[in-house]
């Protein structure tokens, strides 16, 4: 794979260069990513579709600012296929998918800013 | 100016705490994150300046939090920060009277910067407006403004508390000069309207043609000429007071336009027909008798009985006994403090001559002859010498100002004379008197 699964950029024009701050967003994002992928994860189990459709919109905003490609359409349709409760049967494969990427991407972070 | 604070309400930690710092890059701003609707409402009494709010929160809808702010001090201007492009919620939260509806997007770090730049623009135009107003309202705290300690200015000062405690329709009347535009300015700025607009509009400056549209606005395309809308001063003055000035120039077809508001609490702008509700107290002046005018036919009777509300009869200034001296020596500290010269004052001789005139343009007269005063004056003492009057009255006021019978008769005299070219026959005949008395005061040079 040619370079990183993520970038910082969005991050970082939001915000300014400042590292402290960068961290601390770092921090936020490793620290709830896990929490939101299991409650996903549990909606999913229990059929409850307006909660996988909540966390599908929370962890929509972290992929896009975090600019994780690979999942940017993954979760869009995880998002809509449970507001609609359309296409119910893709829905297990995609949010294994997006597990797997998603702690893939934070192991990559986790060994880039060692520090936190 | 007090500090900007910002409260940013997100549920999505995340991006909440990327909107916050990135806010922080102003060093004017004070940004505090709240993840729920809640904390946010438990914590309005810190005051914030402007709240921007995530629309889908856990615990509650973004449209409660809202009408909880809302509730708690209407001025907080709240922009929504939405995940979902959805035009008709954000039309209800725009109506709900949230400021702006972003959608979270690439744009919306900026879009937020600049919505809070103009909010904060805003606030300090807001901030410097009241104090101006407050300035304004000290100036025209009635018993300051309104100088004087007669009788007759005393009853006023009562008539004016009794307006300032009620929202009635005053109608002024007096002579001109007397003042009707500062009592009116002085019951808005000491009513509970204060901080709302005074409007001021003189109906006998403005040609009938344009009075309803100056009065009530005009929508785009109403004439030709009208390129865009036109907001009216009943617009401009509602929750404040509107002084309409020389009521009774106002045409017949306007005063029915007029009752029809005074009626109905609403209008409409001319060329549109979405009425429109207003809440404005009308204080009117006029320095005709207004019953008179009605028995003429020029008010229209049931418009009388609208405007009559509390009548205020101004007292002339020779009806103000001494009051004429109290005012002179404002006027006079007046002009001293604008031309940054040491306060003058009056020769006893020039007292005198101030109370014994009849002053036919009343307080404005007076104000014209001890600033003429001010000026002529050689030194900081005005003597008799310095104080004309120059009234455009002539002399037929004379018999107000006080005299002997013996002086009133040689004024009259020396006024037919001046009539008539000082022919003393013709002037004889007319007053039926003997001719050899004029020639009798002449030689003895009283007149």
């Amino acid at each position: 794979m040619s370079g990183k699964s993520y970038n910082l950029t969005k991050i970082r024009a939001f915000i300014g260069e400042d590292e402290m701050v960068m961290d601390k967003m770092i921090g936020i994002f490793l620290e709830n990513s896990p929490i939101m992928i299991s409650k996903l994860e549990e909606g999913l189990e229990q059929e409850d579709y307006e909660q996988v459709n909540f966390y599908a919109h929370k962890l929509k905003s972290s992929i896009d600012n975090f600019s994780i490609i690979e999942l940017t359409d993954d979760i869009r349709l995880i998002e809509k296929y449970a507001k609609e409760k359309s296409s119910l049967d893709k829905l297990p494969s995609l949010v294994k998918n997006l597990k797997l990427v998603l702690e893939a991407v934070i192991k990559e972070i986790k060994t880039d800013f060692k520090k936190i | 100016m007090s500090a900007f604070k910002i409260f940013v309400v997100e549920d999505d930690e995340f991006y909440g705490e990327m909107l916050k710092h990135h806010l922080l890059k102003n060093p004017d701003y004070e940004v505090e994150l709240f993840l729920n609707g809640n904390d946010c409402v438990k914590n309005l009494h810190k005051q914030p300046s402007a709240i921007s709010l995530d629309y889908s929160l856990p615990d509650t809808t973004g449209y409660e939090v809202i009408k909880k702010i809302k509730e708690f001090n209407q001025e907080i201007p709240v922009i929504i920060v939405s995940g979902q492009e959805d035009i008709t919620t954000a039309v209800e939260l725009v109506k709900e009277g949230a400021y702006d509806y972003f959608v979270k997007n690439e744009e919306t770090k900026d879009r937020l910067w600049n919505a809070l730049i103009k909010i904060r623009e805003n606030l300090s135009l807001r901030e410097e407006i009241i104090e101006l107003k407050e300035t304004i309202g000290k100036q025209y705290e009635f018993r300051k403004a309104i100088k004087g300690n007669s009788s007759a200015i005393k009853k006023i000062f009562s008539l004016i508390e009794k307006a300032i405690n009620s929202n009635i329709t005053v109608s002024l009347t007096g002579e001109t000069g007397t003042g009707k535009e500062l009592v009116a300015r002085a019951i808005h700025y000491n009513s509970p309207r204060a901080k709302k607009p005074f409007v001021a509009i003189n109906v006998s400056a403005i040609p009938s043609g344009l009075i309803e549209s100056e009065l009530f606005g005009y929508e785009k395309g109403a004439f030709t000429g009208a390129n865009s809308r036109k907001i009216g001063k009943f617009e401009v003055a509602n929750h404040g007071t509107l002084f309409l000035d020389e009521i009774s120039d106002m045409d017949m077809s306007m005063q029915t336009k007029l009752l029809r508001v005074l009626q109905e609490r609403e209008f409409s702008r001319v060329g549109g027909n979405d009425s429109i509700k207003t809440d404005v107290r009308l204080i009117v002046a006029t320095n005709k008798n207004l019953s008179e005018e009605v028995k003429k036919g020029k008010i229209r009777e049931d418009l009388y009985y609208r405007l009559l509300g509390l009548p205020v009869e101004l007292p002339p200034l020779r009806h103000r006994g001494d009051d004429i001296i109290i005012l002179a020596k404002h006027f006079l500290e007046e002009y001293a403090k604008e031309n940054k010269n040491k306060i003058a004052s009056f020769s006893e001789l020039a007292i005198e001559k101030l109370q014994k005139y009849p002053y036919p343009g009343n307080i404005r007269e007076l104000k014209a002859i001890v600033e003429l005063a001010s000026v002529l004056a050689n030194d900081s003492l005005i003597e008799e010498a310095d104080i004309n009057f120059n009234s455009a009255h002539g002399t037929s006021d004379f018999l107000i100002e006080e005299d002997t019978l013996q002086g009133y008769i040689r004024k009259i005299i020396k006024y037919y004379l001046q009539k008539h070219n000082d022919n003393v026959l013709l002037v004889a005949k007319k007053l039926d008197i003997g001719k050899s008395t004029i020639y009798r005061m002449i030689k003895n040079k009283e007149i």
